[in-house]
């Protein structure tokens, strides 16, 4: 059961197309990072889920509503942090959780005392005189405190030292533990959401590249070292990052399946010395982006 | 802040007052100009500031923008919506009239005044605030605002600009002007509102900029190409339906040919009234019918000078004993009054009754300084001034003002108002028992948010000072208010009444 669904889904402004064809499919429960450098279209993307923007072709789908009819109801099942959303600065945190509180009936007053105790934040101060970690961390408040069932975060952690990207997280860990719920997070820096996630989207120029489980993720990608190769073996199209250094010669296998595709590097370098390193999230990442990732798009939508 | 402005410059205006002098000289005439001008500046601030604020209300929660706090929270459009009306009226419309009831009510207005003018107050600032919305819904920052409202109007105000289409086309008939004035008038309140709701509720601002430039178009063609008269042939509130009250040796009239073709006809009604109180015709329409078959249609207003015999006859205490006619005028073709004086006219149509109730406001030594005052109206003469067998006098006089309160009547071209309380003086000889009616004609006036200020110029002439030798030392100013019932009462249908006419002597 996905709580977002989203068929050939393309938004253009003007002659840009910011998001190009996206089938994406969040399933209920997750965590789900949202992963691309900046202008990949994943702010686009949540916008249309949203309902800020209209879908120029395609359709989007959040809890089983066309994107474009989300109401009150799903609305108020729904919290939205994004690092541009503006906030009534004019208020202090206590006006804005007061404000807030009557749009939703689920509103939890316990964890509204446990989060602003978590967050730390100055119940009367006015929004204005906050800093931007602490402005962050307000909006998050108010998007938590009525236990959504769907968590829409995008970019939040955008301009946030560490230590406040860390009571953020702790604060999203912390509810995600108390019910059945989903989070989408997006972000330009897997390192931020790491910790947080266990389904991940790669999107890039607007086209989605790969999106599957973290821990599959994880699993079908090894750094492979190997020792004393013989010059003539080539790469192959699963490896990428190939590079050699004297005896040495590295690479990243993004099809690891354990024996048998241990037996096929026997295959290509013979009885050499061989050491296959399992890859964080991070690494992943950063050599797809390095390699180009075309290939294994196809892959992954498959 | 916006309040506290409007409030602070009403207090001030209605505290602007011109020293008490001898003369009535130039300078009385330059300071109410002066006022006036001031008085208008002040005016276009409050509603500039007005529609600024109504824009950044709306601004508070864009809906352009995809970052606005209320998106992604469960606020539908039509909450939202019904939230920034309620708040831009509290805010602009009720806010201010409730802030000036308490002035309004230290300064003498009865509760019909302080009801019409909050009325009036509301109505202009909802003028202002519903476009203010609207180009704030349509925009997405501050600075979009300015810009396209300046685009926005610039481009009405060339649109609706008189000159304009007089260039472009030959100018029609005078009713179709009046029409097209109106439409193109009246036509902003309900274009800005359709555009302002549409916005809120379907959030589709291609749409809604396509009706602002509907409207801009419908705009300039209405004032090039309208070609219909869609004026009512009579004032507002005329009975559609006749109902025969009098019979026709009740009514005598008479007409007088005055200069530029226009003529005064004068209504006698032997109508019985009370003490105080008048029937008396507002307004006539219907057909002059000369012998040779040729005939014209005419339209009958209260003139100028239209309630004087029934306010002199109050002051003399003969309401009610005698007769009482009412002077009113009509504009005719040149033909039309050249045919009137070689030969009598017939007069088959209606005129339009309504009850009125004249009552004595004050009397008032000839004296500067000297006043009368009575609920919210006040006046004060500023100066009295005796040479050359004329009396000069200059009054200041203020009042509740509402402009919607003040039907206008328009009739081939001659422009008629209607004043709430047609006003006269009178100078009362008392040791003597004679008086003399005396036209009071505007020096200027100037008006802010429920109150008025009227200078008058009074100018006695020498043949008042033959018949009152005393004066000004034995006399005294009374006024005179004559106010018709709200609304008309009854019509009476004349068939075939000779109107004879005489030429006025110069």
């Amino acid at each position: 059961m996905n709580i977002i669904e989203t068929q050939h889904l393309t938004r253009r402004f003007g002659r840009m197309e910011a998001v190009h064809d996206l089938n994406l499919a969040v399933p209920t429960g997750s965590v789900f990072a949202l992963l691309g450098p900046n202008g990949a279209g994943k702010s686009t993307t949540i916008k249309v889920l949203m309902n800020l923007l209209a879908p120029t072709t395609g359709t989007a789908r959040v809890m089983d509503v066309d994107s474009r009819q989300l109401g009150e109801r799903q609305l108020a099942q729904i919290g939205y942090v994004s690092e541009n959303q503006q906030l009534p600065l004019w208020m202090t945190v206590r006006q804005l959780l007061n404000y807030c509180r009557p749009f939703y009936p689920t509103w939890d007053r316990d964890l509204e005392s446990t989060l602003l105790a978590r967050f730390a934040l100055p119940e009367h101060q006015k929004l204005s005189r906050l800093s931007r970690g602490m402005l962050m961390k307000a909006a998050l408040l108010s998007s938590l405190a009525y236990r959504p069932k769907l968590l829409v975060l995008d970019e939040p952690f955008s301009g946030l030292d560490a230590v406040v990207r860390d009571e953020f997280i702790r604060g999203v860990l912390e509810v995600s533990e108390r019910g059945e719920w989903t989070v989408l997070v997006s972000s330009h820096d897997i390192e931020e959401v790491e910790r947080l996630c266990d389904h991940v989207a790669l999107i890039d120029g607007g086209r989605l590249r790969l999106s599957e489980p973290a821990e599959a993720l994880q699993a079908r990608f090894r750094r492979v070292e190997v020792t004393a190769a013989s010059a003539e073996v080539r790469p192959q199209p699963a490896w990428v990052e190939w590079e050699r250094a004297g005896a040495l010669t590295r690479f990243v296998e993004t099809r690891y399946a354990g024996g048998p595709t241990e037996a096929a590097w026997r295959g290509h370098f013979g009885e050499v010395r061989i050491v296959a390193h399992p890859m964080t999230l991070r690494e992943i990442f950063m050599a797809l982006a390095r390699s180009g990732t075309a290939s294994l798009a196809t892959e992954a939508t498959a | 802040m916006w309040l506290v402005f409007v409030l602070v410059m009403t207090l001030g205006f209605r505290s602007a007052s011109l020293p008490i002098r001898g003369d009535a000289g130039r300078t009385a005439v330059d300071w109410i100009m002066a006022l006036s001008t001031w008085t208008q500046l002040i005016m276009v601030m409050q509603f500039v500031v007005g529609y600024l604020l109504a824009g950044a209300l709306a601004l508070e929660d864009p809906i352009l923008s995809t970052t606005a706090f209320w998106q992604g929270r469960p606020i539908g459009r039509r909450r939202l919506f019904v939230a920034k009306l309620i708040a831009a009226a509290v805010l602009f419309v009720i806010a201010p009239a409730l802030a000036l009831t308490p002035a309004w009510l230290a300064f003498g207005f009865s509760f019909g005044d302080v009801v019409a003018a909050a009325r009036d107050v509301m109505m202009w600032q909802a003028c202002v605030i519903v476009p203010g919305m609207a180009l704030g819904s349509l925009t997405a920052n501050l600075r979009q605002f300015l810009l396209c409202s300046i685009a926005v109007f610039g481009a009405y105000f060339v649109a609706a600009a008189y000159g304009v289409s007089a260039s472009l086309i030959p100018a029609p008939v005078f009713d179709v002007l009046r029409s097209r004035n109106f439409i193109v008038q009246f036509a902003l309140l309900p274009a800005m509102s359709v555009i302002l709701a549409h916005q809120y509720l379907s959030h589709r601002y291609r749409f809604g900029w396509a009706l602002v430039a509907l409207w801009l178009g419908a705009t300039a063609m209405t004032r090039v190409a309208w070609p219909w008269n869609i004026m009512p042939p009579g004032p507002p509130g005329w009975p559609s339906a006749t109902v025969s009250a009098g019979r026709h040796e009740d009514v005598v009239m008479s007409a007088i040919l005055l200069a530029q073709n226009s003529v005064a006809v004068t209504v006698t009604l032997s109508q019985p009234t009370g003490a105080d109180t008048f029937l008396a015709p507002f307004a006539g329409r219907g057909e002059l019918r000369w012998d040779d078959g040729t005939a014209a249609v005419v339209t009958l207003w209260r003139g100028a000078n239209w309630a004087e015999t029934a306010a002199a006859q109050l002051v003399k205490r003969e309401g009610g004993t005698r007769a009482v006619p009412w002077q009113m005028q009509v504009s005719l073709p040149a033909d039309v009054v050249t045919r009137w004086q070689s030969r009598p006219a017939i007069f088959t149509g209606d005129l339009l009754l309504a009850d009125g109730r004249a009552r004595v406001v004050g009397e008032m030594a000839l004296e500067p300084g000297a006043q009368i005052r009575a609920g919210s109206n006040r006046v004060r003469l500023l100066s009295a001034q005796a040479s050359d067998g004329r009396l000069r006098m200059l009054l200041e006089e203020r009042q509740a003002f509402a402009s919607w309160d003040r039907p206008h009547f328009d009739s081939r071209g001659n422009l008629a108002r209607v004043h709430r309380n047609a006003d006269a003086y009178l100078l009362a000889d008392r040791p003597g028992g004679t008086m003399k009616f005396v036209p009071a004609s505007d020096a200027g006036e100037a008006a802010m948010n429920g109150f008025q200020l009227t200078l008058r110029h009074l100018d006695i002439s020498s043949e008042w000072r033959g018949e009152n030798p005393s004066a000004p030392e034995g006399g005294a100013m009374v006024k005179v208010t004559f106010e018709p019932a709200r609304y008309w009462r009854r019509t009476i249908t004349i068939e075939r009444l000779p109107l004879a006419t005489e030429e006025k002597q110069p």
